[in-house]
Order: structure tokens, then sequence, then C-alpha cells
């Protein structure tokens, strides 16, 4: 609620209350922006914020690393490639430009397609590796080298152009259109219901994998699942609103320090919704209440969740990953 | 060894096993019957462990086959091999938050349904699991504040509740005091005469070995020597393997004593 009626334009909480229960509200542009912004956004933020959060959770439990989230498989990357071949590439090798209208939609196909060239990369390289934590660290190299050529891109292109880079990598969740927000929510929700039947080999995997093979754990089948739905989602949320670090990695720590538990069958709810209330927190501090500026979700995301992570961990000593 | 075909559990037909780089131990030929309690000696890097994963699945062969009842171990589908045989390995466990409750519950997730919901039937297993080894006291803390012999009994637990009617065992009782070491062998013992279960365990404890087990299985120079502690012991194998220029066995205590 809040969330909503934070923005450039104030609206009253009662008036969004109001709009949400189908009454009519007391300015007709009220209503404008509410269905076609606040709520379109507010929607990005819980969607963007629980499949982060839960990609991080899987990420986290199959390498068991810490230090894992979303972007360490290089798929973020990926997907940064894929823009930025598309809106600097075009000047470095000439070609065609790009008008404002379809700009949106092919960034979003560009970031889809950079972060499926990396998700594809990774599943044949993990196919011929039976050592988990490589894929981790070819993740790594997959996201430096991506990075690398992003740079090497960024070096000869134009300042517009690097700077509309830029914009896509600050993040934003507001800029989408209702179709999108569909594909992008029902895309999401699929890869989230797929981790329902993970419950139970995700918490073998906590004892390590010899020890989840003799309960009856098919590793390699679960490694490859979980690479597929983290990659789809990932892929995807990066696609659409761009790459919004920090949620990933430091939603399921939250999680775990404030229930207490290793259990995936407690942590994949409270990280659902944990994600969606920390995004939608970031996103209201990213609308400076009170100013009509607003400032990238991407700066708002590590700087309000590195200190909560840090607090919590200080409050609690035995935290074991 | 002879064998009667109709109570052997398991079965290698010339096995090799190792790593491509070398081979720890070839050809060998061993069978465990139904409900025997068999001790796996060896001095440290002998091959016990590799043994141990290579019959469960863990490593490869180098050559040969492992069979399983009556079908190749490779033949078994991954959830259905759980409920053939459990584990319980040396290695510590990875950090994590679990329960001792949790922890023993995983023991069922092979018979559980696709939300791990259990029964009453995995209830009463896990049960005779907890008084069995006596750790029913633990269940609501967290595994990994439990002391490392509390972590070896939990994980023993966790096997037994598996009900399987093989168990392996790669060294359980590394990290507990004289009393709970013989304890954990008088307990093995009893399931594997009062419940049937066949029971392979890696172990350096060759005093209770000697007293307590059915078989002993010494690797030793890339083989496999079987037989009954009585007949190693009269044969000299024991002595033979561990001697050295500072001990030597006494087969009177079978103990190990300085020269």
């Amino acid at each position: 609620m809040l969330n909503i009626s934070l923005g450039s334009v104030r609206i009253p909480v009662s008036e969004v209350i109001d709009g949400l229960l189908g009454q009519d509200l007391s300015k007709e542009t009220w209503k404008h922006i509410l269905f076609n912004y606040r709520i379109p956004k507010s929607i990005t933020a819980i969607i963007a914020g629980t499949g982060l959060s839960l990609s991080g959770l899987l990420m986290q439990t199959l390498f068991r690393n810490p230090m894992a989230g979303p972007s360490v498989l290089g798929i973020t990357s990926g997907a940064g490639l894929g823009v930025a071949l598309l809106i600097m590439g075009a000047g470095v090798f000439g070609g065609f430009a790009i008008d404002g209208l379809n700009l949106n939609i092919s960034i979003i196909i560009a970031a889809t397609l950079g972060a499926f060239v990396v998700l594809l990369a990774i599943l044949f390289l993990s196919y011929r590796i039976k050592n988990t934590l490589s894929i981790l660290i070819i993740g790594l190299m997959l996201g430096a080298l991506t990075t690398s050529i992003v740079s090497i891109l960024a070096y000869f292109s134009k300042a517009e152009e690097l700077q509309q880079y830029m914009f896509w990598g600050f993040g934003s969740l507001g800029h989408l259109s209702k179709n999108e927000l569909l594909l992008l929510s029902s895309i999401v929700l699929v890869g989230m219901l797929s981790i329902v039947p993970l419950l139970k080999p995700l918490n073998s995997l906590l004892l390590g994998e010899n020890y989840a093979q003799n309960m009856g754990v098919n590793i390699k089948r679960l490694k490859n699942i979980v690479l597929i739905i983290t990659g789809i989602i990932t892929g995807i949320i990066t696609a659409f609103v761009g790459p919004i670090a920090f949620i990933g990695l430091a939603v399921p720590h939250i999680a775990r320090l404030v229930f207490n538990t290793s259990n995936h069958k407690i942590l994949v709810p409270s990280v659902v919704i944990l994600g969606a209330i920390v995004l939608l927190i970031c996103d209201s501090i990213a609308q400076l209440p009170l100013s009509e500026k607003v400032i990238p979700i991407n700066a708002v995301t590590s700087l309000f969740g590195a200190p909560l992570v840090i607090w919590l961990l200080i409050r609690n000593k035995n935290y074991r990953f | 060894m002879k064998s009667d075909k109709k109570n052997s559990i398991l079965t290698t037909q010339n096995l090799s096993i190792g790593y491509s780089s070398f081979e720890v131990a070839h050809d060998l030929n061993l069978t465990a019957q139904k409900g025997k309690l068999i001790s796996i000696i060896g001095k440290n890097g002998s091959g016990k462990s590799t043994l141990i994963r290579t019959l469960t699945r863990i490593q490869d062969p180098l050559k040969g086959s492992i069979i399983l009842g009556h079908k190749n171990i490779n033949h078994y589908k991954q959830n259905r091999l759980a409920r053939e045989f459990a584990l319980v390995l040396t290695e510590k466990l990875p950090e994590n938050l679990l329960t001792v409750s949790e922890l023993i519950a995983m023991g069922r997730q092979t018979y559980t349904n696709w939300l791990d919901k259990l029964t009453e039937t995995d209830k009463e297993k896990i049960d005779f699991a907890l008084e069995m080894m006596q750790v029913r006291p633990l269940l609501n803390k967290k595994f990994i504040e439990l002391s490392d012999g509390q972590q070896q009994r939990v994980l023993i637990a966790k096997a037994i509740a598996q009900d399987t009617p093989l168990i392996y065992l790669d060294e359980p009782t590394a990290h507990l005091d004289v009393h709970h070491r013989m304890e954990t062998f008088l307990l093995l013992k009893e399931l594997t005469q009062k419940y049937d279960k066949t029971i392979l365990m890696a172990t350096h404890e060759i005093g209770l070995s000697v007293q307590m087990a059915d078989e002993l299985w010494l690797v030793h120079n890339k083989a496999v020597l079987v037989g009954s502690p009585e007949q190693l012991i009269a044969d000299n194998s024991l002595a033979t393997i561990f001697n050295s220029d500072l001990i030597r066995f006494n087969p009177k205590t079978s103990t190990f004593e300085f020269r």
C-alpha cells in the first residue's frame, strides 16, 4: 500500500485503498497513475524480489556456498552483454539504429538472448564436469569474460550509448507494460512452482552430495534442474528490470537468520515473502518520499541491504550457513 | 570363501578399485552374508575407504562388478538403492542449521512422498532408531551444536531409521569415548543378530572387532583377506599385516603391544 502511494506524484494511502477496492478516486489522474504505473510497478517489485531471492537460495544450497547468488553463474552478466551489444555494438560495428519506441522490447530480447547463451554454455560445461564447485568457478569466469567484453565495447562507444547502457544497469521496476508484466510474472511463477518438488532433495543436499545420494537423490538431475530454473528466472528478470544486485545474495541469509533454520520447507516460503517485502521497501525508498526525484533501485538495494545483513550477523553470532 | 548363495546379500566379481592413476586393490571376489557383522581392517591408506566408496557407488570401480541382492549395483535407480543400504561416512557434514530431528527424519526420505510427509511407519522406524542410539534427548538441538560423539550417534541413528538390510559405516567409533565405542559395537552386533541386518564397517578397532565381528576383511597388499577373527589370528594374518619393528600382535589378548 505504502509502496503504491509513494512516488513523484503522491496519492494518499486511503485513496489507494479505495482505488484497489474499485471505488472512484477524487482525481481521475490518480486513478490513471495508480493502475497504469504504481500497481504494475509494485507487482514487478514483488515478482523480481521473490524470483531473485529464490534463485539465490537455490544457488547457495546447490553450491553449498554462502557467497553464491543468482549473479554468480554469469547469467546476469550475459544479459548485460546482450544489452551492451545492442546499444553500444550498433555504434562500434556500424549498422542499424533503433528508435525509442522499440528500444524497450529490443533490450528485453537482447538481454534474454544474452542470459540464455550463458545458461546454455554452463549447462553444456556442467554436463562434462562432475565437480559442483567447478561449475561455480566456471560461472564466475564466464561472468568475468562477458563483463570484460562489455568494458571493451564501452571504451569504443559514444557517450550517449554508454549512458543508455548505464541506465539499464541501474535497474528499473517501473517501465513494464501490462503484457510484459504478464509474461514476466507467468514465467517466474512457473519457475517458482517447479521448485516445490525440489524441497526434499534440496534438504538432503544440506548433508553433502554423498549423503544426499544415499538418501535417494539423483544429484546430476537435481543439479541440471536447479541450473535451468535459476537460469530462466534470473535471466528473464534481469532482461525485464535490469541487473538488480544484492537481493538474491542477501535475502536467503536474512531468512536463515530470522527463522534460524536450514530447512527448505520453511526457507522457501519465507524467502518468497521476504524477497517481495525487501524489494518493495527498497523501491519505496528509491522513490524518495516527499520529493519528486527517483534514485536507481540498484543503488538502494545494496545501500540498505548490506547494513541489514551485517546487523543481523552481529546479533546472531552462532549463524551457520 | 565358501558361500551359501541364498544367504549372500553382496558379492563382488573380479572387482578392481582405485583411481585412474593407481590401483588400490584388484580382483576382489568378496561375499557378505546376511546378518553378519563384518569389520574391514587395514592400515591407513590401505584402501578401506576406497572399498566402501566403491561398494556404495560413490566411486566407480576400475573393473569388475558389484552384485547387491540379485542385481548389479549399476542397474539400481538412485532412489531404490537408498532402500538397499544406508551409509555413515567419516567426512564432516557441511555446516547448517538442521536440528537432530530434521536430520534423522531424512533417513526416511527414500520412502516419503514428494512433500516428504512422514507416515506412521516412518515415525515408528524413527522412534526405533532414537531408542536404539539413545539420542531422543538431543532431538530439538541443532546438529552442529552437538559433540563429535553425539553427532556420530545421530548419524548412526539416521542410518538405522533408513531401515535397509545393509549398513555401511566408515570408522563409526572414531570420535567416541571408550564407553560409547564398546556400546556402539554392542548395538551394531544386536542389529545383526536380532534384526538380521548386515553391517560392513571400516574400523581401526582391532581388539573390539576380534571380540565382536563375525568376519574380518583385511585389506592389505592390494588384496582382501577374509576370515573369522579366530582363523585370521591362528594363521598369523593379523600379525603379519600390522607387525613392525615397533609393535607386535599378542594373540592371547588380541591387542598390540610394544616389542
